[in-house]
């Protein structure tokens, strides 16, 4: 033992009590760092070596063995899961919200109120059959219900567009990021891939963050491979591998024809979850599914109201034609009034009756006949029960989505219980620091002071 | 013990605020549209019921449309074939008086002339119109039933309309007529008209096949107005239960779709006294450390 230990262990204790102070400095600093994982000085008991009777000295006092980042790897994959869950409830809510309210459904300008018009129009055909006015009023109902269908197949339409347009801003976002990881897997390992080490620290918390925002997109899994190091796997292809990146494009999908994401080499991404699965299940299944309702409405009152309106003459005692045009496949869109003059709708069933109301009748009888969906609905049921599966379909995916938000919350509670800064923590390790500082000061202001004594004796 | 860091203290204490004013915002939103439905998300079962009942309103307003045109027309015949009994009673009561040898050749030509005008009359009311229809021509609305006579005649042409029939829907699977063959009505008595007419102007004591002729055309015009008239008492009736039935729908109707006030009201009040509460509790909560005791 030197004469020099007691300011040697001084010395140290004040390192380590620097060490301890920059630690609650860096993390008071960053105590609303997105994606800051709190830090701690690790400090270790610096022993003598042992021997068989146990130490024979005090040793060296306390080292500094590095900073510690607190960070807890089963909640981060919790977390991401969490996450993924998540970003799909939260798409595939916003998508249907969107959809919701874009389609009229308030029972004043909705499609239910516009054949409820059109049927009423045609009955007051038929209740003065010999009104050119009444037949006016018909002719534009006409035109009313086909231009709110083609109305709401456009927000379907627009809907989905931009939902494609989503897709594509998200796969240029996810590529940025997995090129920014390809980047810090270089700098980390060169900074010696210790989590030790303070500068790896900051760049490891990075990396983590955009490994967390990537998960919001879809299930992401992180491994470490040999020489290929850190790879980040993402809708079934390595996203990132080390210090390259695999550029993710867009395609057309083979079934829905719209916008997917896309590896060169292996093609079309799968997800089990996140917002592009959300983007897209919403696009190419609930709208699909929707337009779908809508086009076999449009088209199965055209056929049936084209069925009656050809029976019947018009009033010049021709043979009346259809009603409505539409495009078959496309039928909401494309629904128009096929006739122009309200002398050519078809009133009558046969010619020179101008009492006659036949037809117009039959078009008006259609509002209680069950002819949709294979004759179990009457329009009416058919309108009610489009706009009541958007509106359950909404209801769910809210539920769905608090649902997930609630385990996220659950979880990110959990991740900064471990991993967050608390203030008044580290205000308390300021103090302690302190104190400690002051305490190991104070050590070597005694060791001074006996060392003084010491050198005292030879002056004398 | 669960450490709790600073960010997520504040991050939650925001959510906890968030939230309240969701909830304070979706309460102003019932409080101020009064509906408890503003979407069919809000209560998918209870919106397809509304849909529903705005369906058969619909349609009950439509049927009470028709009842109303088939009350229109149904008064306006009615009207008509009063009159046409009225100037058929006259035309009796001037065969009567046209019975007594006594009568001379000038009164009886001066009785046809009133004959004449008498048939006249009566075309002009068998040509009633509602709107651009003829009421009484069956179904050629467009063409009127009867051409008056000419000068100097009481010979009304036959009945130009024709018996085909339109009704309209009122409801239950019911509906009511809106033409009428007016040869029913009309034919018997212009035949009696003109049997009168040529009587008198071969200045003779009108026959009993000509008062046989006069009493079948009232006959039958008193036969077509009961006919209406028993159409018009079924027309009342619908009418009364088109109004009942709209009532009670949109009654239900209310009772699903809109918000009841007082609860609505509290819940207001419920959600902003929260709102208040979560953003006394984040003042407090935000803002301070253990740094402000230390000195």
């Amino acid at each position: 033992m030197s004469s020099f230990t007691g300011i040697d262990i001084g010395l140290r204790a004040l390192m380590a009590a620097q060490a301890s102070l920059a630690a609650a400095a860096a993390n008071t600093a960053n105590a609303s760092t997105p994606g800051y994982s709190r830090i701690r000085a690790r400090l270790v008991d610096d022993a003598p070596p042992l021997t068989a009777t146990g130490a024979n000295s005090p040793g060296f006092g306390v080292r500094v063995d590095g900073f510690e980042r607190i960070r807890d790897a089963i909640v981060d994959l919790q977390w991401r899961a969490a996450a993924a869950e998540g970003g799909e409830q939260e798409r595939m809510a916003a998508a249907l919200e969107q959809v919701e309210a874009a389609f009229p459904s308030d029972g004043i300008n909705d499609i239910g109120a516009a054949f409820r018009r059109f049927v009423g129009a045609w009955n007051d055909v038929a209740s003065d059959p010999t009104s050119s006015a009444a037949r006016s009023v018909a002719l534009e109902a006409t035109r009313h219900i086909a231009s709110r269908l083609n109305s709401a197949a456009s927000q379907l339409n627009l809907a989905a567009d931009g939902i494609d347009a989503e897709v594509r801003a998200k796969v240029d976002i996810v590529n940025g990021m997995a090129r920014e990881i390809a980047d810090l897997n270089g700098l980390i390992s060169i900074s010696g891939n210790s989590a030790d080490s303070g500068a790896a620290n900051a760049l490891i918390d990075r990396r983590d963050l955009l490994i967390d925002q990537i998960a919001t997109y879809g299930r992401v899994t992180v491994t470490t491979q040999g020489d290929a190091g850190f790879i980040v796997l993402f809708g079934g292809g390595a996203l990132v591998s080390g210090g390259a990146t695999q550029e993710i494009t867009t395609m057309a999908d083979p079934v829905s024809g719209r916008v997917v994401p896309a590896y060169a080499a292996s093609g079309k991404l799968t997800f089990s979850s996140g917002e592009f699965k959300g983007l897209i299940e919403a696009r190419d299944t609930k709208i699909a599914a929707y337009r779908t309702a809508l086009n076999a409405y449009a088209g199965e009152i055209s056929t049936a109201v084209n069925a009656i309106h050809a029976a019947g003459v018009d009033t010049t005692g021709n043979p009346a034609g259809n009603l409505f045009s539409v495009t078959v496949g496309n039928e909401a869109a494309t629904i128009a009034a096929a006739i122009n003059d309200p002398a050519f709708l078809s009133v009558a069933s046969a010619p020179s009756q101008p009492g006659n109301n036949d037809t117009a009748s039959a078009i008006a009888a259609l509002r209680t006949t069950r002819f949709m969906s294979a004759g179990t609905e009457t329009p009416g049921d058919a309108f009610a029960r489009i706009v009541t599966t958007i509106g359950a379909d909404v209801s769910g995916s809210i539920i769905r989505r608090d649902a997930a938000g609630l385990v996220g919350d659950h979880l990110t509670a959990r991740r900064e219980s471990v991993s967050g800064v608390n203030i008044d923590e580290e205000a308390a390790n300021t103090l302690r620091a302190q104190r400690a500082y002051q305490a190991a000061a104070r050590i070597v202001s005694v060791a001074d002071s006996m060392l003084d004594v010491l050198l005292g004796m030879g002056a004398r | 013990m669960t450490r709790i860091s600073t960010a997520q203290l504040h991050d939650s204490a925001v959510a906890h605020l968030q939230r309240a004013s969701v909830a304070m915002a979706r309460a102003q939103e019932q409080a101020a549209t009064n509906r408890r439905i503003l979407r069919p998300s809000d209560d998918p079962v209870a919106f397809r019921q509304a849909v529903t009942l705005r369906d058969a309103i619909g349609e009950l307003e439509q049927y009470a449309r028709n009842a109303d045109v088939a009350d229109r027309i149904t008064k306006v015949a009615d009207d008509a074939l009063g009159t046409a009994a009225d100037v058929l009673i006259r035309a009796k009561e001037i065969a009567i008086a046209a019975s007594n040898s006594a009568v001379g050749a000038s009164e009886r030509v001066a009785m046809a002339q009133e004959i004449e005008q008498i048939a006249k009359h009566l075309v002009g009311v068998a040509n009633t119109k509602i709107g651009d229809a003829y009421l009484f021509s069956g179904l050629q609305t467009l063409t009127a039933p009867y051409v008056e006579p000419g000068p100097g005649s009481a010979a009304v042409g036959a009945y130009i309309g024709d018996a085909g029939s339109a009704s309209i829907p009122v409801g239950g699977g019911g509906s009511v007529p809106i033409s009428i063959d007016g040869s029913s009505g009309f034919a018997q008595a212009f035949a009696g008209l003109a049997a009168l007419h040529a009587d008198l102007m071969a200045n003779s004591v009108p026959s009993g096949a000509t008062f046989t002729a006069l009493d079948a055309g009232f006959n039958d015009a008193i036969a077509l107005r009961g006919q209406i008239g028993a159409r018009q008492a079924r027309v009342d009736l619908i009418r009364d239960e088109l109004a009942d039935a709209t009532t009670s729908a949109t009654a239900l109707l209310s009772t699903i779709e809109d918000a009841d006030m007082a609860e609505t009201i509290v819940e207001l009040t419920k959600r902003e006294r929260s709102y208040q509460a979560a953003i006394n509790v984040t003042s407090k909560l935000i803002g301070r450390s253990l740094w402000d005791e230390v000195r």
